[in-house]
């Protein structure tokens, strides 16, 4: 995948995340907070965005060359976590305007939280964070239609569609 | 990553969690688990995928589409029957894009009938993007259903494929 394509990704990740904590904002702080349900990967939606912001930091920092050996602090709000959201957003924009194409093959070698190490192409980790962040968009999408309705599509293809003038927003 | 590795990853992903889900057994994968999901079983999600991959794959070659198939298929088995032909076909397809296809503009239709136009290479991101997002769905629904399932992430099958995990 060229560094054009995944750059094309980063900016549909940023998108999709902006458009579920914009219908989730609306639903308020109380409600962000609440327990949902147990069969997903974090029980509350505040909780959930959180895990990916969080992700998407510790992959930035192993990017750089520093395996973090503890999450963020967990912001108390949701709006708290849209500003540091924000900054941590511009950091992988910068990032990612950094790099030249032979970086997508460059090794990096990092370790999970739990200290185990892995040696892992950087092309392929870019391309893991946005793929991530769908994971638990998903999830959001089902939350949001258990305690208000079922929020906007937030595919690829819908992105590109509005992008591209196809799709009124 | 080329086509061809990023849909070995799709097949990977997919077959692990229809493994899981067709190990449940037939109910379990008809039974309805909750009505915030986008399909209500398991057996009718991983159709929609099933669907989804068959249109996209009809709509690269140029070919006629209308609805997604697959919304009648009546069981896990039958389903796998109908899927196999169409995983090899799309793996055929995929391992022959070179580079300068990604590029190529494909212009399509969507179920409502509305016309698009998307280069190829973006497409084929699509696909596998949104077999993330049901994907995600059924391991929810399997963790309802019986426990977590295993990952299915793409730093997983890469760790998988160079021998840094055992799966």
């Amino acid at each position: 995948m060229s560094l054009a394509r995944l750059r094309a990704l980063y900016e549909h990740h940023w998108w999709a995340n902006r458009t579920l904590l914009d219908v989730t904002a609306t639903l308020g702080e109380a409600r962000a907070a609440e327990e949902i349900g147990r069969q997903f990967s974090e029980p509350s939606l505040r909780r959930m965005f959180f895990h990916v912001y969080g992700v998407d930091a510790l992959w930035l920092a192993r990017w750089q060359g520093v395996s973090p050996t503890t999450i963020p602090d967990e912001p108390a709000t949701l709006a708290e976590l849209e500003e540091q959201w924000t900054r941590l957003e511009r950091e992988q924009q910068a990032f990612l305007d950094g790099l030249r194409e032979p970086d997508l093959d460059r090794v990096i070698d990092f370790r999970l939280l739990s200290g185990k190490a892995y040696r892992q192409p950087l092309g392929l980790l870019l391309h893991h964070v946005p793929d991530h962040g769908t994971h638990h968009r998903s999830e959001i999408a089902t939350m949001l239609t258990t305690v208000s309705g079922s929020p906007p599509g937030t595919g690829l293809a819908r992105f590109l569609a509005i992008r591209s003038g196809q799709d009124s927003q | 990553m080329t086509p061809a590795e990023l849909y070995s990853y799709h097949r990977w992903a997919n077959r692990r969690l229809f493994d899981v889900a067709a190990a449940l057994g037939e109910e379990a994968c008809g039974r309805a688990v909750g009505a915030s999901f986008s399909f209500p079983t398991l057996l009718r999600t991983l159709a929609h995928l099933y669907g989804a991959d068959w249109v996209w794959l009809a709509r690269w070659k140029g070919q006629p589409t209308g609805a997604l198939p697959g919304g009648d298929i009546p069981s896990m088995a039958a389903l796998r029957a109908t899927w196999d032909p169409l995983v090899a076909e799309q793996q055929v397809f995929v391992e022959a894009v070179t580079p300068v296809d990604l590029g190529r503009e494909i212009h399509y239709k969507d179920t409502a009938g509305r016309p698009y136009h998307t280069p190829l290479g973006v497409l084929l991101t699509h696909v596998v993007t949104h077999g993330n997002h049901h994907r995600s769905e059924i391991a929810t629904m399997l963790t309802m259903l019986s426990g977590s399932p295993p990952d299915t992430g793409i730093v997983t099958w890469h760790r998988a494929v160079t021998g840094q995990l055992k799966t």
